[in-house]
């Protein structure tokens, strides 16, 4: 090629590149030719983590009338990866014949072949949009402003309802193919592991939409968690007839010898080296770490981490995209989430000098189940929540975690044992039944006494299945295969074997 | 404003008097079974006559408390020719045994739920509840068949649930 073409070549790309960093300049266009080069990378995985927290804490898939049952994401099938397809595609199209309906004539599409997904907790659509990494239709953010569950119908009929607690909006007429969801539920429903559950109204005489299984397969997993951080009691070592540490009859547990592991966690979070930071052991066995007054971390022997801060400046408008994108980014950088987490309650919160700002709780599950962990400290009526962050838009205020994570080695399954259904469970523990709903409801006509069991009935909102962390120790510890039953404001606990009640947390 | 009186103890009366009909009776052991409907006790799930492809049914009922529950399934595989006997509730007359045989027992919610598996033909459900001196008997009867031969049975039976029994009627007093 001559000289001439080529430095006419090089003038024109020099041309359109400055044309394209002054239309940047002048107004925002979605274009980013550079960053592909740089830290895209990272931003991925960022926005990888973003879709898999936001999904939906539960599943139910409904066969027909009388057949359903209730799955957890993240199960063999990924039944959440194959509905985003089906709703991204929907998405795509700007032109949606959206009806409102009301939430009984949604209860009704239950009834058809269907999947409900349900989230956690009420999810923004700018975040579900985030978390679906595309733009939300006009017409869908402006009928509805966030999430609880998504209907999608499979058959021969194509329609989704969009739900939360005051509204339900049925996008009609849709094209999307539903065979590959068809095909899995099936396969679910022929699996040996398939729980039926049926209508509560028909079971036991419940109010509507809540589902209850009659009989349990007798198979049940066998799972053992241990901490995920190991804190050792390094007040004990001075006396050398405790030199040698209980060992739960596993001999080759290798435990630390001091908490070095841990200064370097908290040289993480601090982003500061160890001599930086002053450090203190309580009594108790407690570590503190301070880097200046105003943040300090403090590790207790449990494992619980606590990590807090003061507020730099006073926030006055609080943005979720922003606080939710601050919390990731910490969580990712000086720790990590643990596998099967989501996004479980979002709180508008209010500090003390009057700052705006969020609490989000993440929580987990372990082999496709909700873990619901002992809280020791029980003052509380709650449960222990796996992390608990307030952040204000970018900063983050205080930041609390407690992991367990599952032994791979030690699962097993167990065969033929005998587990109670979740009406026998409620009639052994009518009695304390009782008296928590009165005492919760402060007052129960005399006339209502007699009645009581039906109110109690008519009050149980949610059935399921679940295990539960009684971390009492730090290896080894079995999780328990139990029944969750969410009556009035208390949800309870139960062994699934025997019926005992195991924990129980009040809940709105 | 007699007649309107009258009229209207008259119809009182014939309200009255109806609820005590309509029972079939059980000739297993007459002295005590009740043949009057006891609200307290029936059988929520499965209806009478099913026609169905599910292989397990829901045999969901109501009973007080502490009673004790005895479910037995008999089943007949010749859809056609059956011997009247067999289909009314005339127990004694059964011969064969039942193909499955359950118990369970009612607790303080006062409901007893158990899932049956059922083969194909027609089956016929006996459920007999037993408090203290007082059994109640109720049955069912199941047919499990095929798919397409249970959607079309469903076809069909719908088509007198469209028909408004009242503009019938309608139709028919106003063309005297």
């Amino acid at each position: 090629m001559d000289k001439g073409k080529i430095n006419t070549f090089i003038l024109t790309t020099l041309f359109i590149m400055s044309l394209f960093l002054a239309s940047k300049t002048l107004f925002d266009t979605n274009n980013d030719l550079f960053s592909s080069l740089g830290d895209n990378k990272y931003d991925s995985s960022k926005d990888l983590i973003i879709s898999q927290i936001i999904s939906p804490k539960r599943i139910l898939v409904n066969y027909s009338e009388g057949t359903h049952t209730i799955v957890y994401s993240n199960e063999k099938d990924d039944l959440w990866g194959k509905a985003t397809v089906i709703i991204k595609d929907t998405f795509m199209n700007d032109m949606l014949n959206i009806t409102e309906i009301t939430s009984k004539e949604l209860i009704d599409e239950k009834s058809e072949k269907s999947i409900n997904l349900e989230f956690p907790d009420e999810i923004p659509i700018r975040l579900l949009s985030k978390a679906l990494d595309m733009p939300i239709p006009t017409n869908i953010e402006g009928n509805i402003e966030s999430i609880k569950d998504v209907y999608i119908r499979i058959g021969n009929e194509s329609y989704i309802i969009l739900s939360n607690e005051e509204k339900v909006i049925k996008i009609n007429d849709l094209t999307y193919d539903s065979d590959d969801l068809d095909k899995s539920i099936e396969n679910l429903k022929n699996s040996r592991d398939f729980v039926n559950y049926w209508p509560g109204r028909i079971i036991l005489g419940t109010k509507e939409d809540v589902y209850i299984p009659t009989s349990v397969p007798s198979n049940k997993k066998n799972i053992k968690v241990k901490n995920d951080i190991d804190v050792i009691d390094t007040t004990k070592k001075k006396n050398e007839y405790s030199e040698k540490i209980p060992q739960n009859n596993l001999e080759d547990i290798h435990r630390a010898e001091d908490n070095s592991h841990i200064d370097k966690i908290a040289e993480g979070f601090f982003d500061k080296d160890l001599s930086y930071l002053r450090k203190i052991v309580d009594n108790s066995g407690a570590i503190v770490y301070m880097y200046n007054q105003n943040t300090g971390l403090l590790v207790y022997p449990n494992g619980l981490i606590e990590y807090s801060n003061t507020l730099d400046n006073v926030t006055i408008e609080r943005n979720l995209y922003e606080s939710f994108n601050t919390i990731i980014e910490f969580v990712t950088t000086k720790d990590r989430l643990p596998e099967e987490s989501y996004l479980s309650n979002i709180e508008e919160i209010e500090s003390e000098d009057g700052s705006k700002g969020y609490r989000f709780t993440f929580e987990y599950n372990i082999q496709g189940r909700p873990v619901y962990i002992n809280n020791i400290n029980s003052e509380n009526k709650q449960l222990m929540k796996p992390l608990i962050v307030e952040v204000f838009n970018d900063q983050v205020k205080s930041y609390k975690r407690f992991y367990r994570d599952s032994i791979f080695e030690e699962e097993t399954r167990i065969y033929g044992e005998e587990r109670m259904t979740p009406e026998e469970i409620i009639e052994k523990n009518m009695d304390e039944i009782i008296r928590d709903f009165i005492n919760d409801e402060n007052s129960i006509a005399k006339n209502m006494e007699q009645k009581i069991r039906e109110i109690i009935v008519s009050s149980i909102d949610n059935v399921s299945l679940g295990y539960y962390d009684n971390a009492k120790e730090y290896y080894n510890t079995p999780l328990d295969d139990v029944w969750v039953i969410d009556i009035g404001k208390k949800r309870y606990i139960f062994d699934t074997s025997d019926g005992t009640k195991l924990d129980v947390e009040s809940i709105d | 404003m007699i007649k309107k009186i009258l009229s209207s103890t008259l119809i009182m009366i014939m309200l009255g008097s109806t609820y005590t009909t309509a029972h079939s009776t059980n000739p297993i052991n007459p002295t005590n079974v009740i043949t009057i409907p006891n609200n307290n006790y029936k059988i929520i799930m499965p209806e009478n006559n099913l026609v169905t492809s599910q292989k397990i049914i829901l045999l969901s009922g109501k009973a007080e408390e502490d009673s004790s529950i005895i479910i037995k399934v008999y089943n007949f595989d010749e859809l056609l020719s059956i011997n009247k006997s067999k289909l009314n509730n005339d127990t004694s007359s059964i011969e064969e045994e039942p193909i499955l045989t359950t118990k369970t027992e009612v607790g303080e919610l006062g409901r007893y739920n158990i899932e049956l598996k059922l083969p194909q033909g027609r089956n016929k459900i006996i459920v007999e509840t037993n408090n203290d001196d007082n059994t109640y008997i109720f049955t069912r009867d199941i047919s499990v068949t095929s798919e397409d031969i249970a959607k079309e049975y469903l076809s069909k039976a719908n088509i007198l649930n469209d028909v408004d029994i009242k503009e019938l009627l309608k139709s028919i007093i106003e063309s005297d």
